[in-house]
This record gives structure tokens, sequence and C-alpha cells, in this order.
């Protein structure tokens, strides 16, 4: 429990952390909330030759809505975004993964920015980034792009940041007034981590997009489902449209990398699943058609 | 409460006087102890692989590290530390040996094959990734299977097999009663290996005064009194310069009942480098080296008249004890345990039983919290709900028609072991009616199922085995445990009170509780008097904390020793007020005339007389000091009881089970404070729900642990605990001082079967029982979606 020796570079803004970045070598990692790489480093899983610590960019700190977007910066914390009321009344479903993201100590220094760049394939907001179609702006020394959330994710803790780069923001759209959304994932406890979760965003033009987490390395859009979800019948639970739904994400899941450890097998992930996608979606109809009557 | 009568602190629901220092950070764990200076830090180079052989382990790389003092494999260290050898050969044992730092074999992934010593612990752990270990690799056996089939790897090749202990016992007409039955009910109950998880990990500081050759050790431990023993022999130091303190204890739970390697180098290096060593576990080191437990299989038979009458049970049980015999309580804990455990609360006259542990290339296992009797019970009350569901008999009145009454005590059960008392059939009434068990099973549809979630009750009826004493100890063949316990009482010259007692605390409320009954005796406030526990220095020898032992045994020390004191107290007082010894009570501080406020003398004015503070003298003969050291040894043992009520329900989407509702009623005979009483069953619950829903150390089949971390290793957290209500029943012991039974261990005994039972209740539609632990989501969905026997 006692990291190996690395550098510390407290940074001030996002431009003397891009500087600091670009200084480094290909081993020097971004601090955030440090609620991940602190432990990995503790157990020196992960052996950064230095820490660019974002901690004190004020400028990374804000949470800015404009043009249909609202946009987090790399410090914002996960209790900030729960707690905001511009997100939990236009991105309900960002609020909803943070509350079930860890507890409310862990929240308070963890970052919104930190758990998308860490990529765990058990965390939350990555699988709602995908549904809600957020975009990751992605900044070095001199440069900026910006990547859709769909192709942000490679892997289990792999993400297309290169070395050099930082996550500066991710911004999600707003969701417009009659969007439904649904998201269920279950764990081992109560609070727990996701063995298995579902996040459903269903758009009023009729559009579904649902990607699931904690069953795949990656978050995993779940194409065939989407089409289905628009004529499974309103009432969720019965056994033929369970059955539809398991179908389905048979197909989805044809020859993908499923999970598979010591608390779940890869076939009661698919299992729960399936179960899990049919809350959600009754979920997200249900709230898609309270958001009409208003 | 009237049935305390005669207490006035015996019986007092008092806030722990430790709890202000503990819950502000006024406590000093052995990290937080001041660094000595010139502190050497240990860290400790872990086997990679379960089984190998040691070619060569090359420290050159270390030892270049700037910082790094020194670094030690087995082949430096040669004989000069003893080995381990917890038993000896006899009936049933096999003695086998474990070299302190091996350096030859290697038996689980977690031996420790080097040690460095460096100025910071930082530098000490980078130096460990600088040495080279050339190990050959050999071929492992992990589970109990492989360890007992034929032409098995050997863990220890010169025991010829893999059992280094095995008992078996079967009461006479045994087989002609198994004969005679309707009915005939088998299963085998299977636990996953768990870990004792304390918030603290182990760790010791060892400090050596060269000009003296005097060593004083501060360990995270359960046993100060016993890791002196052991350093005394394996280290070949004279006892009398040896002193082992506990300091605060983050939790023991049992694996800090054992001597580890880490407390021996530690006092080793400290002589031989003359400066004070010191090496702090963290939860890696945890999971991998501290004791596990729990790691058994118990295959068992229940023969049943057409009416319900329990005739004959047998019970066959494997437990995997690791790759060596724990050391003080050597190979046979927990088979043991899972033999003589199993004959509760229940009356059967016929049993046989055939109890091994096995040794396997993985972490030692052995004592922890309930030892086997929660896999017991699991067993023994799964058997009753199969025999209720085959001899179609509703299950509480299976339970109630064989429970023992209060009229058949004293009893000897079947394994030979004797109670005085039980109160199982009030406590079930007390149980059922507190958590509305009628109400429950009225609401309760016949498929269980209410929404998306089924749901079900379970009853335990359970016994928790407490105080044990030196004949017990004796019988179990243990060499090094000597079942006793001391405590000194001292009246300073002051007037205010010092117990110093043989056991250590870990968080059990020790310190009020031994006040309590000190109190009591000698007629003072429990405030007044200061209880110290875990100095070998500072108190009398014993065996230490473990095994529900601390109420009964230290208790009743302390009681013998306050009641000595407070006979010299009513001498000194008679004397000088001339009055009759036996006229004199010892109330408010106070010696007195009984009933008289006029005719009294101050404990501190007694305290001055003794101490020679006083113009008035001693009576004639009586010596100085007002100070009495007594041991207690309570016959064999003494049981306690309880029955858990639990109300569960279950996703049945996911599988997983939720607690909802949970009652104890549980009898420990003479309660000292129920407070403390209540703390022991809360935690015990948590740990038991632990058990049976989540926690599992797991190794693969080539013997590396996979549950390192606690991101792994799954314990229950505050979320997934209920409230759990508890009613005491109180039977006094005619055993043991006081009538006082034990209180550690019953919360976990019974959270493990009442949760499982009331599972089986949830499932009770499919037709389905549950028979291993722990009953995770998937293990239950899979009961849930198997089909439906005979529908
Ligand atoms: C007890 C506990 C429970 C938890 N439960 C959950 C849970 O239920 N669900 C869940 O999803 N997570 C959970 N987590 C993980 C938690 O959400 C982490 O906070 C989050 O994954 C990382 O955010 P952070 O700000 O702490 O990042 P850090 O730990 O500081 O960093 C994590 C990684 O991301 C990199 N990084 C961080 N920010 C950036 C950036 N702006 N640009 C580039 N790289 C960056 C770091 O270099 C590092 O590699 C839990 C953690 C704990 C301790």
């Amino acid at each position: 429990m006692r990291p190996a020796s690395f550098r510390h570079h407290p940074a001030r803004s996002v431009d003397e952390a891009l500087t600091l970045l670009a200084s480094e070598d290909e081993d020097a990692r971004i601090l955030a909330g440090g609620q991940s790489l602190v432990p990995l480093m503790n157990l020196r899983m992960a052996q950064p030759s230095a820490l660019i610590d974002i901690n004190g960019c004020d400028d990374l700190g804000r949470i800015d809505e404009a043009g249909g977007w609202i946009e987090f910066g790399a410090r914002v914390r996960q209790r900030e975004g729960e707690l905001s009321t511009a997100v939990r009344a236009r991105l309900p479903m960002v609020a909803a993964a943070l509350e079930l993201n860890g507890h409310p100590a862990t929240r308070h220094r963890g970052t919104i920015c930190g758990t998308l760049a860490h990529a765990d394939p058990s965390a939350e907001l990555p699988a709602v980034a995908v549904a809600l179609g957020a975009e990751m702006v992605l900044r070095r020394q001199g440069a900026c792009r910006i990547v859709p959330a769909e192709a942000f994710f490679l892997g289990a803790l792999e993400t297309c940041i290169e070395p050099g780069e930082m996550l500066a923001a991710v911004r999600f759209p707003v969701q417009p007034a009659r969007a439904g959304w649904g998201l269920a994932e279950t764990g081992l406890r109560r609070h727990d981590l996701a063995l298995a979760g579902i996040a459903v965003a269903m758009l009023p033009a009729g559009v579904t997009r649902i990607c699931a987490f904690g069953i795949t390395p990656e978050p995993l859009r779940l194409p065939t489902l989407e089409a289905a979800a628009d004529d499974l019948p309103r009432s969720g639970g019965t056994p033929a449209t369970q059955a539809r739904i398991a179908e389905a994400l048979a197909a989805d899941l044809e020859g993908a990398d499923l999970v598979d450890t010591l608390h779940a097998s890869a076939r009661y992930r698919q299992q729960v699943t399936a179960t899990l996608a049919a809350r959600a979606l009754a979920d997200a109809r249900q709230r898609a058609s309270q958001e009409t009557a208003t | 409460m009237p049935g305390n009568a005669p207490f006035r602190h015996i019986g007092r629901p008092m806030p722990r006087t430790e709890d202000a220092r503990l819950l502000a950070g006024g406590a000093a764990f052995v990290d937080d102890l001041p660094e000595l200076p010139g502190t050497l830090h240990m860290a400790c180079m872990r086997s990679p692989v379960a089984h190998g052989r040691i070619r060569e382990i090359d420290t050159s790389g270390a030892l270049g590290l700037p910082g790094v003092h020194a670094v030690l494999t087995g082949a430096e260290l040669g004989d000069r530390i003893a080995p381990m050898v917890a038993d000896r050969d006899k009936a049933g044992f096999r003695e086998t040996r474990r070299d302190i730092l091996p350096a030859d074999t290697v038996r689980f992934v977690g031996d420790t094959i080097a040690v460095v010593l460096a100025d910071d612990p930082y530098v000490a752990e980078d130096a460990l990734s600088l040495i080279v270990a050339d190990i050959e690799e050999l071929e492992p056996v992990v589970a109990i299977d492989a360890a007992l089939a034929d032409g098995a790897v050997l863990v220890h090749p010169e025991i010829g097999d893999n059992i280094p202990f095995s008992i078996a016992q079967t009461t006479e007409g045994f087989e002609a009663a198994f004969a005679a039955a309707a009915a005939v009910v088998s299963d085998v109950f299977t636990s996953t290996r768990l870990a004792g998880v304390a918030m603290e990990p182990r760790g010791c500081v060892a400090q050596v005064d060269v000009g003296l050759d005097s060593l004083t050790l501060w360990s995270s431990t359960q046993v100060p009194h016993l890791l002196r023993l052991a350093i005394a022999e394996l280290l070949d130091w004279p006892e009398s310069r040896l002193r082992v303190i506990a300091p605060d204890v983050g939790g023991g739970f049992g694996p800090k009942a054992h001597v580890y390697p880490e407390e021996i180098l530690c006092a080793y290096l400290a002589r031989r480098h003359g400066r004070p060593v010191k090496w702090i576990g963290d939860r890696q080191d945890d999971f991998l080296t501290t004791t596990h437990a729990r790691d058994s299989r118990f295959a068992v038979e229940m023969a049943l008249s057409a009416d319900g009458d329990i005739l004959a049970v047998r019970n066959h049980v494997d437990v995997n004890i690791g790759a060596y015999a724990c050391f003080p309580f050597g190979a046979n804990a927990e088979a043991g345990g899972g033999a003589i455990y199993m004959p509760g609360a229940y009356r059967f006259a016929h049993y046989d039983f055939r109890a091994r542990s096995v040794m396997t290339h993985t972490a030692p296992a052995g004592v922890y919290r309930g030892v086997a009797a929660p896999v017991a019970h699991f067993a023994f009350e799964g058997l009753l709900d199969r025999a209720a569901r085959k001899l179609g008999l509703d299950p509480l009145a299976l339970r109630r028609r064989n429970l023992l009454r209060p009229d058949e005590y004293p009893h000897v059960n079947a394994a030979g072991i004797r109670s005085d008392g039980g109160s199982h059939h009030e406590c079930l009434e007390r149980a059922l009616a507190a958590i509305d068990h009628d109400g429950f099973r009225a609401a309760q549809p016949a498929d269980r199922r209410i929404g998306g979630r089924l749901v079900g009750i379970g009853v335990a009826c359970i016994t928790e085995h407490t105080g044990q004493g030196a004949s017990r100890y004796r019988t179990r063949g243990l060499l090094r445990v000597p079942g006793m316990e001391g405590a000194t009482v001292r009246i300073e010259s002051d007037g205010n009170v010092s117990v110093a007692i043989s056991q250590s605390t870990q968080g059990q409320g020790h310190l009020t509780a031994f006040a309590q009954v000190v109190a009591e005796s000698l007629g003072v406030d429990p405030e007044q008097i200061t209880v110290s526990e875990g100095d070998t220095a500072l108190s009398p020898f014993g065996s230490g904390t473990f095994a529900s032992r601390g109420a009964v045994i230290a208790g009743g020390a302390a009681y013998r020793a306050s009641q000595e004191v407070a006979a010299k107290i009513r001498r000194i007082a008679a004397h000088h007020l001339e009055v009759a010894e036996g006229d004199i009570e010892l109330v408010e501080g106070h010696a007195r005339l009984k009933g008289v406020r006029q005719m009294a003398l101050s404990l501190r004015e007694i305290a001055g007389i003794a101490h020679s503070l006083d113009p008035r003298a001693l009576p004639e003969g009586e010596e100085y000091g007002l100070e009495a050291r007594r041991f207690y040894d309570p016959p064999g043992v003494v049981l306690s009881n309880a029955v858990h009520a639990a109300c569960v329900s279950i996703d049945t989407d996911t599988g997983q089970v939720r607690v909802e509702r949970y009652v104890v009623a549980h009898d420990c005979g003479r309660i000292i404070n129920p407070l403390i009483v209540a703390g022991q069953v809360h935690g015990g619950v948590a740990q038991g729900l632990g058990q049976a829903l989540m926690e599992g150390v797991h190794y693969d089949e080539t013997g590396q642990l996979l549950t390192t971390q606690l991101l792994d290793y799954i314990v229950p957290l505050a979320a997934d605990v209920p409230d759990i209500a508890l009613c005491h029943v109180e039977t006094p012991s005619s055993d043991t001082l006081l009538g006082i039974k034990g209180a550690g261990e019953g919360g976990v005994i019974g959270a493990v079967p009442a949760i499982a039972l009331a599972v089986n209740d949830a499932l009770a539609g499919r037709g389905a029982m549950v028979s291993r632990l722990p009953l995770s989501p998937e293990y239950i969905l899979s009961l849930m979606t198997m089909p439906a026997p005979g529908r």
C-alpha cells in the first residue's frame, strides 16, 4: 500500500496542466479526484512517472450550459454534477448515474471526467455518455479535438486519450422535453459496483439509444435491441416481451468479449442484462409518456 | 432488572468507558505509536507460486538500493530461528513444521521468502522488486478433493498424506438406531473460505535493549502471553526478558489469535541489528498471509422417526487448513469443532462423526469467530428443513419437538459435551413473537412472490461453546493454550483501583465489563476503576482473547481477585471500627457497618492504612498493600444459546438476497452489560450475513489468490445490514462464577443458518434448497431457474 516514487506537479490552470503534460514523459498521468488512480498506485498496479495535479485548476471547475449542451470541466466533482439543478432538470440520467457511482464521500472527490477517462467496465457514466451521445473535449498543448463518446472508449481502462493529451471537458446534449430515459444496474451489494447495467435514452423522434455496461470491457451499444425497442409492447414484464429482449440482446452480444469474473459469470451477466433492459425500457417509456403529459 | 436484584453494577447497561477514546481518534494502534529512533522498516517478499523449490534468491540488487540496511533469506538465516511445530505426533495428530523463513520449499502464495530492512517503508517496498527469486515451480494441490486423491502431491511429505489431523467417534448402538429410522435425509454442505478482515491489518514493532538483551514487542495480537511464549521458544530467549504489548487493536476475530512469522522475525531482527524493527501489513498482506477459515465440507445424514424425532446423525467433516498448522492452535480447531459443535440445541442420542483436516498449498486456515459452528449449524438446520419437507411436517413443529427442554438439563450431548442449561424453547417463542412470525406467514403468498420478489422467513436455534477452560484445551490436545486467565486487582494508595487482566481487547468493551465486575465486589463506582490489558509485564499470565472466553474466565478471575481484596478491606475496616468482619458492607466507596452511615471508613482511608500513609496501623499480621492476583479456570465449557429469525426477500430478476428484518433472542447467562452483549450480537450478525451472502476467498487452480483486495473480497456494508432486534433471556450458568456465559460468537453462528433457512423458505415454491455458501446472486438465480422438481 505504498506507491512507487513519482514526480508531483500541481497545476493552477488548464494551460499550465497542458504545458506540464507536454514537458513530461509518456508515463505521466493526470491526477483528478484520485479515487481510482491512488488505490492503483498504492497497489503499484499503476506506477506513473509524474502526476499533473489538476485539483488547483479553477478554470476546469465549471459546469456551463450553452447552445443546447451542458459541459463539465475536468475538475467538476461527481457530487457537483449530481446536485446541479441544471443537470437534474435537463440531464436527469447523468444525475442518476452519478448517484449510483460510489458513495457521497468518493463523489465529493471523484470527477466526472475522471470516471470517463478511467473507463472502468463497470462504471455507469461511460455508458450513459454513449447512450446520450456525449462528446469528449480532448486537449493537448496547442491542439484540441472533439471525440464522440462512442469512439472514445476502446476497452477496459482504455480510451483514445493519447500521451500529452487530457480530457479537458465532456459535454452532453441537453435532453429535449418528452425524452425518456432508464438506467438499471445490479451488483453484489447495495450501492456496489455494477455486475451489469443498462442505460436507455429515448428521444422524441422515436430514436432509442441503448448502452450496456459491466458485461463487456467497454460500454456496448445494442443496435438490435434499439431497433426492437420501438415495437415492444408498452407493458414491460410479460414473458413474451422478456423473451424478445433476451433474443435481441443475444444477437447484440454475438461474438462480444463478455466479462467473466469470480463474482459473476458471463452467462449470469447476460441473463440479468436482459431483465435489467426490460426494467430500463419500461422506465424510459413511462418517463417519456409523463413528459408528454406536461 | 429484577433478575439481577443482588447486583448493583453487574447487569447495568453502562455505556462503554473506552468509546470516547476510540471514537474520537484517541486510540493508538501499532502504526500510531511514535516511531522509535533508529527504526528499521521491514518488508516481506512473498512467494509468487503456490508450491516450489527455491533454487536461488539474488538479493544483491536490493542491497544496492540506497537506504536498504539488510536483506535476509531463509538460506542465510539457517537454523537460527526454531521452526513452529504446533502439534506433536499422537493419536489423531501428525507433526508438521513451519519454517519462519523457508529456505527450501514454498507452500503457498504468500509464504515469506525474504525480508528487507530499510530506513523507510517506501524504500523497503521498492527493494522487494529488486530481489530476484529463482523458484522451480512444482505442482500444487489447492482443493480438498485434490489433496485427498490417491497419489496427490503432498504438502508435507514427511507425514505420508495430506491429513495432519483426523478423529472419528461413534456412539454405541448408532448403526441400529440409524437402521430403525423411518426417514433419512442427507446432503453435502459446503462453505467458501473466508478471511477475518479486521479493520487494522496485522503489524508489530520490536525494540531491544542491547545491554540487557531484553525485548519489547508491540503487536496487533489477541494473545500477548502466548506470543511471548512463542518468542521465548522459537528464539531461545528467557521469558523474563520479553515483554509483549498489544496496544489498541483494530479488530481480531480469531486470526490475530495466531502467532505469525513476521512477529518472530521482527523480534529476531531487532536483536540481531540492535535497532527497532517495524512491520505494518497492508490489506494485500492480510489477505495473502493472515489466516483464513471455513473452507469446509460437511457430508451429513440425519435419521428420524416417522413423527419427527431425530434418532441419529452422521457427520463427516473435511476442512481445508492450508499449508501449515496454525500456531499455537494446531491443525485441528475447525475440524474438531465441526464435529463437536453440531449437536447444539437439539436432542439426539446417536452420533457418528469423522473429521479431518486437509492440507493444501493455500494460506493457513485457523480460528475465526464462530470457528466451525456457523457451517455446522447451517448443515444441521438445513437437514431439519429437508426432514420437515420429507416427513410433511411443519418446520417449526419439528424444531419444537426436538429442542432440548430446560428440565432435561444438565445434559450430556451425543458428542460428550456437558451443558448445565439452555433456554431454547423460551428463545424460540420470544424470537417468533418479536419477528411476528405468524403475521409474516399470514401475509406470505403460497408462491412466496410479492411483486418482483420472493419472500421467506428462517428460524435457527443455535448454541455457542464459550468459556472453555484448561480441561477442554487438554482434551483437544493443545500444548500451548493454558485455558485459564488471571487478574490483578490493586487499590492504589489514594483509594483508586487498578485492574490488570491477562487478556487483550480488540473492541469488545473489556475495560467496561471488567470494571463492572470489580465494582460489584468493592462497592465503588466503575468509573473509579482503571482496567488495563494486553501487557505481559503488567498482567498475570493467561491465554488471551478468543473463543468467547473473556466474560466467563477473565471475568471470573477479576471477580475472584476483587473478592480477595474486598475481604482484606473488610478485615481492616472491622479492626478499626471494632465490629465483626461479617457486619461490614462495601458500598459507595466506603466500608461500613451494615446500614450505618456514620460507622464507616472510606476506601481512601483504608488504602492509606494499607500503604502506611495513615496514622492508623494495619491489624496485626496483615501484609502491606491492598492487592490480589487470582486465576480462574472454569470446568469444561459452558453453552450459550440463541434463536435467530430472519426475513429475506429475493429479487427474482437478479437473484440478489436482501435481509429485511432480523431478530435474535439470546441467552448468555448472567449478563454483565446488556449494551456490550448487544454490540457483540450485532457485529456477529453482520459478519454472519457476510458469510451467508457474499464473502469468499478464492484461489485459482494453480493456487494464485484471486481475492487480494476489498474490491474482490466483498464484505457487507452498512446498507446491507438490517436493524437487529434483540431479546435478552438470562439463564445463569450453575457451572461458572457469577453464572456468566460467553457472547462473542453467537451472532455469527446464528446468522449463517437463519439467513440460509429464510432463503430456503423463499425458494420453497421452486422446491430448491441451498447447500453452499455464500448465497451469491448467481447461485440463487440458478436455483430459481432450475426446473421445479415433480411439477
Ligand atoms: C469506494 C469506491 C466506490 C466506487 N464506486 C464506483 C461506482 O459504483 N461506479 C463507478 O463508476 N466508479 C466507482 N468508483 C470509482 C470512482 O468513480 C472514481 O472516482 C472515478 O472512476 C475516477 O475519477 P477521479 O476523478 O477520482 O479520477 P482519478 O482517480 O484521479 O483518475 C483515474 C484515471 O483517469 C485519469 N484521468 C482523470 N482525469 C483525467 C482527465 N481529465 N484527463 C485525462 N485523464 C484523466 C487518471 O490519470 C487516472 O488514470 C468507486 C471508487 C471508490 C473508491
